[in-house]
Order: structure tokens, then sequence, then C-alpha cells
């Protein structure tokens, strides 16, 4: 009878010590850039929802998964080989990413994947196209929040609108790194006639997987 | 959109995995799926004359084993269709006039495709006003097993169709429309 209960408890700590691993594993504390380094923080959120009820059950899948977005690890047309486990962002949520400058020091950025449901058969690409001069010592760049308008019947982007949260990104950004934080705001240009290049690479099992691009 | 496999337009995602293993291995349609019996609709039993069955052919490595479609118009009841596929060749359950369906996702024995949702795939279609039967094409990589004529293509198809609906009320839709095709050859 001891002995039972000493294996469920242990199998009951063993199953926290596992969930606190995974919940940190989601959720790492930003690091400080170093060298020429610079923490991007910007924002992704839906105009209006989709028909949720209903393409859930078009899509055969659960209506309370959370739609996800996913950045490039790269700026400027970079790639993202997707690990396991990999975070995503939850779309309206604040990301906080860390991409290395080119020469030049401007940030360019091609956009992101968005998964509705969380699922990687159902994305469309977001084109942003920014590009933004970051001048020296930068270290956290604000470049703005992005309210995308899908068409509720079809999912084709009508519009990609910008707005400037740059106190409550603020806001986010020292609740995560402190108060040793300086968001820089830089006047942020899209480059709408470019194609997007940057890809995703989608492990299915072992070796293999797909890739797939913004635009 | 980058992609592996893909029709001429529809922006495709699909696994590298084994690519060129696969191409090298004609699997096509040595083992097939048995086709679902039609399932049954809530309302009215959907007949020959209010509701349509549409049937194609898509064309992925070593045959099609599986291809799955969502209702996109939301003034209808939402869908979530998985249907009959083996061969190549792909039947819909009876469905009504103006529910449009859009390709979500193809799988042959190796290799699945995922199509963006923002992207319009050629196998994306509405159902026509008019009830009864439908062809609705071939696409993708079909060629090399079904690369005869339209007509012959469609035949092949009913076969699959009526072995599907065999026993109901589609039965002698179907077989007229293929002595229809027969004596029009």
């Amino acid at each position: 009878m001891r002995n039972n209960r000493m294996v469920k408890i242990g199998l009951i700590l063993a199953l926290s010590a596992l969930c606190a691993l995974s919940a940190a594993a989601r959720s790492p504390t930003p690091k400080r850039p170093i060298g020429n380094k610079v923490m991007i923080v910007g924002r992704i959120a839906l105009k209006q929802d989709i028909a949720r009820a209903f393409y859930a059950k078009s899509f055969g899948v659960s209506a309370d998964a959370a739609d996800t977005y996913l950045l490039p690890n790269k700026a400027c047309r970079g790639s993202k080989r997707l690990n396991k486990g990999e975070a995503y962002t939850n779309v309206g949520d604040f990301f906080f990413i860390t991409y290395t400058l080119p020469k030049d020091r401007v940030f360019r950025f091609d956009g992101c994947l968005l998964q509705f449901f969380g699922k990687k058969e159902l994305m469309i690409g977001v084109p942003l196209r920014l590009s933004c001069p970051v001048p020296e010592g930068v270290k956290y760049l604000y470049i703005g929040t992005y309210v995308i308008d899908v068409a509720n019947n079809d999912f084709v982007i009508r519009d990609i609108q910008a707005r400037d949260e740059y106190d409550l990104a603020k806001e986010e950004l020292l609740r995560r790194v402190g108060n040793r934080a300086t968001l820089f705001r830089s006047p942020v240009s899209q480059e709408k006639d470019q194609r997007c290049k940057s890809s995703f690479f989608f492990p299915v099992d072992g070796t293999n997987g797909f890739w797939t691009t913004i635009d | 959109m980058k992609t592996k496999i893909a029709g001429s337009r529809a922006r495709v995602l699909a696994s590298v995995a084994l690519a060129a293993l696969c191409a090298s291995i004609c699997l096509c349609g040595c083992v097939s799926m048995p086709p679902p019996a039609p399932s049954v609709s809530e309302g009215p039993a959907r007949t020959p004359e209010n509701s349509s069955v549409c049937y194609g052919i898509y064309g992925i490595e070593s045959g099609l084993t599986y291809i799955e479609f969502a209702q996109m118009n939301t003034d209808f009841p939402p869908c979530n269709m998985q249907a009959s596929a083996s061969s190549m060749i792909w039947v819909t359950k009876p469905i009504v006039a103006g529910e449009r369906y859009k390709l979500i996702k193809v799988r042959g024995r190796r290799i699945t495709a995922y199509f963006r949702l923002n992207a319009a795939s050629e196998v994306d279609f509405t159902v026509p006003s008019e009830p009864g039967l439908h062809y609705m094409g071939a696409h993708g990589a079909y060629e090399e097993k079904y690369g005869g004529q339209p007509v012959e293509m469609e035949l092949v198809s009913l076969d699959a169709v009526l072995r599907m609906y065999a026993g109901t009320a589609w039965a002698p839709v179907i077989q007229k429309r293929i002595e229809e095709l027969k004596n029009a050859k």
C-alpha cells in the first residue's frame, strides 16, 4: 500500500515537472541581444474573427484551438526550419524575436505565416515586406501592429493595416525583460512591389517535411 | 508558394519525403481503399433529383489514398468531406447545389499535399445548380495513368462512382451516363 502511494506521488511529481518544463519551453524569457543583433517587437492580429464554429466543423478541427503565427528566424528573406515543440505566437499576442542586422543596418522583414486553428494545413502567408533603418546601439525595435483583414468566405487577405501600439508594446517588453530595455520606434516603410521569399520548413517525421513560402 | 508537387496553378504544399524514390515506384491503384458507403445526410434523403454527386481524377505519386474537402459557403451547413479516393479517382457523397468545396489535403502512399487556404486550387468547386452527376475533370499528375481523352477518363471515373453507389437510386443515373458517353465515343 505504502509503496503504491509512493509510486503515485512520484508519478504526480514527475508529471508536474514535465508540465513545468513544457510551459517554460513555450514561453522563454527573451535574452538581451548582443553584437549586431536586435530584438524585434510587434504584433499580428486579425481585424475580425472568421466564422469559427462553422469553419471548425468544415475543417474538422477543434473550435477551441487558437490561431497562431510564425515568423522566419532570419530577417530579410530568411528561412525557418522548425524544430520539435517549436513555439508559435498566438494571433493577437506580441512577438519578440531576435534577428541579426545586415551591414547596412536596415531591418527587412518579409512577413509571417498565419495558421488558423493552429494547424499547418490551414495556413495563409501574411506578406508585410517591411523595411526599417536601425540606428547604432538600438537593441529593441518596435515595428508596429499589423491587423489582417481576412475575407470570411475564401480567406483571401483584403487588407493589412499598420497600427502604432508603441506604449502597449513597451509595457509588454519591460514586463518580459525588465527596465533595462529601451524600445526604439523607427519609421517603417512597406516595399509592396517586392515578392516575399522567406521560407518555412515543416517537419512531418524524422528528416521528412515540406517547405512553404509566404507569397 | 514553394511546392514539391503541384497542380499547374494551385499552390500546393507537399512533403519532400522520398520523392525521387516514390517517382520510380508505381503503386497507383495496386491497393485501393474500399469506397465508403454514402453517408446519411441530415434532412430529406439526397437523391439524383435533389442533389449531386461530383467526381474527378487527382494524380499524386503512387495513387490517391485520401482526399479531403471543406465546405466553405457559410450560407450552407459546414461539412468536412473525406471523399472516396482510390486509383486517383475521387467521388463525393451526395451534395447540394451552391455548396462550395475547397480542397484541403490529398495523400498518396508517401506524400501528403496541403493547399494554402488563401490560394484557389483548380480542384475547388461549387456544386452546380443542376442536380445529378458532375465530372469535375482531371488534375495533378494524372497523365501517366490516365492520359486518354476526357471522355475515357470520365468513363473510368464512372466505374468507381458506380461501385460506390451500387444498389442505390444513383445506380440507374450512373449507368445512363456511362451509356451516353460510350455512344458519344
